[in-house]
């Protein structure tokens, strides 16, 4: 009879990650109906102004600057087009490709659909970088490590609090799906 | 935690009220009945831009509005930098002024955008969750003030449009000011909700005769709250772009309403002015002071020329011009009409 | 980056004066503990100018003794019916400001008017 060597962590591990690389039960945002994992943040060009309020709250909110650099989304003037504004900002896919190129399994989708990077295992390789499609995570440069939107632990996210022109909208998957569609068709 | 309650008879330190303060207090206090619609001035318009003051005052008693100032008023705690640090004490600054506007009976006016949304929101979110009610309630009552939540905010604009309504402004324009060519910026907030706000902006511009000129810089910013966080960006890319536009279209004045937007331009203005060495000759301009012009009153009623970071002299000429023409064009009409059998 | 333009005089100014407004200099202390790292206050220094005017005059424009005049000459009060000449709505949004923890989260030192950290 072959005994395994199976390796069991000392309870005092505190490196243990908590991967969980499927949905939970999403929880319910308090004073509606929706669940955290069913809303996004999406973003309508048509009617950003470009005041990078919702930049400057997340700085705030994460680093307690006012320095934009420090945001964990990005609001920047279209390339093609004079004052027409376009946005990064994390989906919290479904499907995440961070958390799947990941080499150290340190992104995790949380109990809330939150989709986080836990700053203990990050070694600051940067794969997520290559492997998001919009390159949401950015290198921290104090910590070196990456760091990405963390939906502020569920509350209604700051940049949507924050925007100005209410360009950033707070809806659900499937709404903002369409909306989405609908301002690539125009 | 123990609060004294406030020695209500006393002054703060550095703010040296003059004798001559104390008494224009009494004045207003005894001898002035409260209006229906009180005018929160806000930080920057009564210390940047009078003339846009008086020119606010003088339409609103031309158009026959119960129109009066809002007292006690203090900063409307600026939502872009107390939102950010704390949307609860963003709450507990605004509903002061609420609370207050509410004691006065009035229905509170804004001309300022920042002002306008930080009093709409609040007393929203006030009323949907109770919670935060109790909290600030239970900080007012430290200084013997309750908000119930039933006072209402306004938009200038949104007053001049629906409550006076299109027809009277246009029956009372006796100077149109035909011929003269302006960029406008409305400013962010006023987008929030739809776009009922810029429509009605530009209808009411357009009642006065202007022409308005569209360009690609006409929706952004003004940079106030990003000359915190990146100045060059705030400056050079919004102030900076959208005066060069405004010099490059050649046009007569740049038509704004919110005042944390005037602040903003003023200083990129002046900071262009010492430190880049160039000077714009684009006059910034109040859409009261439009207004009053159409109205027929005379730019020395409102002081239009004090107190300007870019001189308007060029653009009170043009006035003057269109109304001579007008003058000219109504008295040989006049004539032609005396002729017919 | 070098590339990137020099900020702009008056920014490095507003900053310098919220940095003066300053007890505890931190500018000094990395020089003692160069690894220690920095500290950020609830109010940045950037903001504290303002802050300061919005504690003191509850508001966050003085009107002084120019604008006065000009405000006469476009034929308004001398003084606006804000908190300029209603100080006890000043004394008022201090006890307000008092009782939400405004004061003490940000370090604002009442008496010396200036921001312990």
């Amino acid at each position: 009879m072959v005994t395994a060597h199976k390796y069991s962590p000392p309870a005092f591990h505190v490196l243990a990650p908590r991967i969980q690389k499927r949905l939970g039960e999403p929880i319910t945002v308090p004073g509606t109906d929706e669940k955290v994992t069913d809303l996004v943040v999406v973003h309508d060009p048509n009617k950003c102004t470009g005041c990078n309020q919702c930049m400057i709250g997340c700085a705030y909110k994460h680093y307690r600057t006012f320095d934009r650099s420090f945001a964990l989304l990005y609001v920047n003037e279209s390339p093609d087009k004079n004052g027409f504004y376009v946005n990064a900002n994390c989906q919290h896919c479904v499907f995440p490709m961070c958390l799947a190129s990941c080499p150290k399994e340190a992104i995790y989708k949380d109990e809330k659909g939150i989709v986080r990077i836990s700053p203990l295992l990050c070694v600051g390789c940067g794969t997520c970088n290559q492997a998001c499609p919009i390159g949401i995570p950015r290198l921290d440069d104090e910590r070196k490590i990456f760091v990405k939107c963390d939906f502020c632990d569920g509350d209604y996210p700051m940049c949507y609090q924050m925007c100005s022109t209410g360009a950033l909208k707070l809806l659900p998957r499937k709404e903002a799906f369409e909306l989405v569609k609908k301002l690539r068709s125009v | 935690m123990s609060v004294a309650k406030p020695n209500l008879n006393s002054k703060v330190e550095s703010n040296n009220a003059s004798n001559g303060a104390s008494e224009s207090l009494n004045l207003s206090s005894n001898n002035v009945k409260p209006t229906k619609y009180g005018y929160f001035l806000g930080c920057v318009m009564p210390a940047k831009m009078p003339w846009a003051e008086k020119a606010t005052m003088i339409i609103s008693k031309h158009l026959g509005l119960d129109f009066g100032y809002m007292k006690e008023a203090l900063c409307c705690a600026r939502p872009g930098v107390w939102k950010a640090i704390s949307p609860d004490w963003w709450l507990s600054l605004t509903a002061q002024n609420l609370a207050n506007a509410e004691k006065q009976g009035i229905t509170i006016v804004d001309t300022c955008n920042g002002c306008w949304i930080s009093h709409y929101e609040a007393i929203k979110e006030l009323t949907e969750e109770p919670e935060k009610m109790k909290m600030v309630n239970d900080q007012l009552a430290k200084v013997d003030l309750h908000l119930k939540g039933d006072v209402k905010v306004k938009h200038y604009l949104e007053l001049l449009h629906d409550d006076v309504g299109m027809e009277k402004i246009v029956s009372r324009v006796v100077r149109p000011l035909t011929g003269i060519r302006v960029m406008r910026h409305i400013g962010c907030h006023a987008r929030k909700h739809d776009e009922t706000l810029p429509n009605d902006f530009d209808e009411i511009l357009r009642a006065t005769g202007v022409e308005i000129i569209d360009t690609p810089y006409d929706k952004t910013c003004c940079g106030l709250l990003l000359y915190f966080a990146d100045p060059n960006q705030a400056i050079l890319e919004r102030i900076g772009k959208k005066m060069k536009t405004a010099q490059a279209l050649d046009v007569d004045a740049y038509v704004i309403i919110c005042s944390g937007c005037y602040d903003q331009f003023e200083r990129g203005v002046k900071i262009y002015r010492d430190e880049k060495g160039i000077s714009f000759e684009t006059p910034i301009i109040h859409f009261s002071e439009l207004l009053a012009l159409a109205f027929g009153y005379e730019p020395e009623d409102f002081g239009m020329t004090r107190c300007r970071p870019i001189a308007v002299d060029r653009f009170i000429e043009k006035v003057k011009a269109i109304t001579a023409e007008n003058a000219k064009k109504a008295a040989g009409a006049k004539e032609k009409g005396d002729g017919l059998p | 980056m070098s590339s990137e333009p020099k900020p702009l005089k008056s920014w490095i100014r507003l900053l310098e004066a919220g940095k003066k407004m300053t007890s505890h200099k931190q500018d000094e202390e990395s020089i003692l503990y160069p690894l220690r790292r920095t500290f950020r206050p609830v109010a940045p220094d950037i903001t504290k100018g303002s802050l300061k005017r919005d504690f003191e005059q509850g508001l966050v424009y003085y009107v002084g003794d120019e604008i006065e005049d000009d405000r006469a000459a476009c034929g308004l009060d001398r003084l606006p019916p804000t908190g300029r000449i209603y100080p006890d709505a000043v004394v008022k949004k201090r006890v307000i400001l008092e009782e939400a923890g405004v004061f003490k989260k940000t370090a604002y030192n009442k008496k010396k008017g200036t921001f312990d950290y």
